[in-house]
Parts: C-alpha cells; sequence; structure tokens
C-alpha cells in the first residue's frame, strides 16, 4: 500500500455521518470483522467459479448478502440500534469494499493489513467524536445506548458541533495535520541522523 | 412541483447525498485531483443511475415488497445496477478497469433514492439529487485546488488536512439555507 493515510481516508470516509457515537463505532466494527470473514470465503469461492468480468458484481452481491444478514442478526441483538444504523451498515459494506480494493493485493496474499489496522483507528475516531461533542462514552445494549458521563456539566459549557458531519471533518483535518507533521519531523530526525 | 424542486434542493444542498451520508465523499477526494476527467463521466452516471432507479423501483414495489422478500433488495440493487453498468458501458466509453469508488457512488446512490422514496419521480429526483451533490462538490473542491496552489500554504497543511477542513466549512455552507431566517423570511414554506 503506498498510502496508509489515504486508504483510510478513503474507507472512513462513508463513515463520517455514522460514526458519531463509540457505541456505533462498536457496532460498525463488528460488522467490519462480519464483512472480512464473509467477504474472504466470497472471494474464495469466487476465485474456484472463474466468472470472469463478472467477478467483482457476484462478489458484491456476496457482500450485500452478508450486509442483510447482518442487519437481521442486528435487529434482532439490538433493535433500537438497528433502527438509528440502518443505511449505515450497508455504507459500512461500501467501506469495506473500498478499503480491500484500495489494497487488493494484500489481501490476495492472505495478510489482512489494511482491514486490521483501520478498526481502532474507528473507535477511537467515534470515541474522540463522542467525547467532544456530548462529554460522554457509550456502549450498545439491546434498548439502545448506555451512556458514561466523562465530563460533567457539558450541557452547559460543551460544544455539540463536533458530534456534528462538519465538526467530523475539522478533526479529521486535523488529525491528517497531525499525522503529515510527525512524518516529516521523523524523516527530517532519520536525515540528520 | 414546489415539492419536488425542494426534493432535489434538500438532496443536492442542504441534506448533501456526498456531506451527509457521506456516498461518493472519496470518489469526490479523488476526482478532484489534477488531469481528472470527472464531468467526462457525467452522461454515463447519469444514464445509469436513473435507469437503474425506475428498473429497481418498479422490480422492489411489485414483486419484492408485496411478496414480502425486502431482505433481498440489497442483492437486487447490486444486480441490477452491475447489469445496468455493463449494458450502458457498450455505448458510453468507460475505462477498461472500473473504478471502485464509482461502482460505490453508482450503488449508494440508486440505494438511497429506492429506500427515501415515496413515489417513483421523487425516487429518480433524489438519485438525480446525489449526482449533482457529488459534481457540485467536486467542482467547489478543483476550485479549492486552484486556490491552494496559487497561495503560500504550512506545508503540512497542504492537501489532504486543508481539504478535509474545507469540506467541514462546505457542510456549514451547505445547512445555511435550512436555518437562516433570512431565506425562511424571504421564500416562505
Amino acid at each position: 500500500m503506498k498510502n496508509n493515510t489515504v486508504a483510510f481516508l478513503f474507507a472512513l470516509c462513508p463513515l463520517v455521518p455514522a460514526a458519531v457515537r463509540l457505541a456505533y463505532g462498536i457496532v460498525l466494527t463488528v460488522a467490519f470483522l462480519w464483512f472480512l470473514l464473509t467477504g474472504l470465503g466470497i472471494r474464495e469461492l469466487v476465485r474456484k467459479l472463474r466468472p470472469g468480468d463478472a467477478g467483482p458484481y457476484i462478489e458484491m452481491v456476496g457482500i450485500a448478502a452478508s450486509a442483510t444478514l447482518f442487519t437481521l442478526a442486528l435487529q434482532w441483538l439490538c433493535p433500537i440500534l438497528s433502527v438509528s444504523l440502518g443505511l449505515y451498515v450497508y455504507l459500512t459494506a461500501f467501506s469495506f469494499i473500498i478499503l480491500v480494493s484500495i489494497d487488493f493485493g494484500s489481501l490476495k496474499n492472505g495478510s489482512f493489513i489494511p482491514v486490521l489496522p483501520f478498526i481502532p483507528m474507528l473507535l477511537a475516531f467515534s470515541a474522540i467524536r463522542e467525547l467532544l461533542g456530548f462529554g460522554t462514552v457509550s456502549l450498545p445494549t439491546q434498548t439502545g445506548i448506555f451512556e458514561f458521563t466523562v465530563i460533567p456539566g457539558f450541557d452547559f459549557w460543551g460544544l455539540g458541533f463536533w458530534g456534528t458531519a462538519a465538526g467530523a471533518f475539522f478533526l479529521l483535518g486535523v488529525a491528517a495535520w497531525l499525522i503529515k507533521f510527525r512524518q516529516r519531523k521523523a524523516f527530517s530526525a532519520r536525515r540528520q541522523a | 412541483m414546489n415539492q419536488y424542486l425542494g426534493t432535489l434542493f434538500f438532496y443536492a444542498f442542504s441534506c448533501s447525498a456526498v456531506l451527509v451520508y457521506g456516498i461518493g465523499l472519496e470518489k469526490a477526494i479523488f476526482e478532484f485531483r489534477q488531469g481528472s476527467r470527472f464531468y467526462a463521466q457525467f452522461p454515463g452516471i447519469i444514464t445509469e443511475t436513473i435507469a437503474s432507479t425506475a428498473a429497481l423501483w418498479f422490480l422492489i414495489t411489485k414483486l419484492l415488497l408485496p411478496y414480502g422478500a425486502s431482505y433481498l433488495i440489497p442483492m437486487a440493487i447490486v444486480l441490477v445496477c452491475g447489469i445496468l453498468h455493463s449494458l450502458i458501458s457498450l455505448f458510453v466509453r468507460a475505462p477498461k478497469t472500473p473504478i471502485t469508488g464509482e461502482r460505490i457512488f453508482f450503488f449508494g446512490t440508486v440505494f438511497l433514492a429506492t429506500g427515501e422514496a415515496s413515489s417513483l419521480p421523487e425516487a429518480i429526483l433524489i438519485a438525480v439529487a446525489c449526482v449533482l451533490s457529488f459534481y457540485i462538490l467536486t467542482v467547489m473542491l478543483f476550485a479549492v485546488r486552484e486556490r491552494m496552489n496559487a497561495s503560500r500554504i504550512p506545508a503540512d497543511w497542504r492537501g489532504t488536512p486543508l481539504l478535509l477542513v474545507t469540506m467541514g466549512l462546505f457542510c456549514l455552507v451547505l445547512y445555511t439555507p435550512d436555518i437562516s431566517w433570512w431565506f425562511t423570511e424571504v421564500f416562505p414554506r
């Protein structure tokens, strides 16, 4: 993979609107792992079938079926969260396809390089957004979400803006700047050594 | 008529499919680079999107929903979109290897349109608005890139970081008509 940051950013794009709370981030992470598991099986099946140009479409139909199964399981386990996240489970499937297609080579060799490091990033992104946007940390439950208040008095002086899509873009921009800054510092340190 | 215009503006601007739903966001980031010929794809994308939305609308409302097979909708979307994409590619010049982001944007648009509309004209309008929102954002990002190239920006902020912050600002700007007292006074509902 040429540039991890860009690949992760592309994969994170469809999830920006949904990853607003840690509870949602956890559900989307489980969805991601499920797609990874089923995606590997589907890819193996497609490889054995050798359908030619239709291969990517068959693979995508398989991922769509996998997303439907996950939605049905979510409706059974967390009915309220399944309503809030409805469309975004399918967008997570899109995100998975983007991530896998960007670094198709590494997955083909049996390495999960692009998918596994993306998961902590997704969790950290949703946790930071929730903390800054609501002052809480939440976990998924059968009746919705369970919130722990981390920053007391957030209702009085907190800034809910960070929980919105616009706030998420600002946070991602700052994160991308930090990554670039650190990479440049590390590069210049190596050159001086 | 007003209702349809409202739907078009809602999904193209204030509830932009790209910025609010994240559909086509990675494609917009990818296409804003120098040398991109995203405008040349417009006829193909719009034809595919309208044709797929119309075909799927009938499939979903006349076959899948009446027989209680709503769980087959995502698979039907991918299949119908894939078949129409291949058919339209025969007439419209397309790259040899279809780009993943393009396919995802196409599927996402049709998925959103068929999921949120209550009638066929509304579904087609939502699909067209989604494509419009992508093109509007990409053109704006093009302008941002031109401006960035001509400006003296700290090296660490150049490129992706500044682009993301700009998209945050676009989000705020596109929401403005919905919350501004000026718009509600001038264009009363």
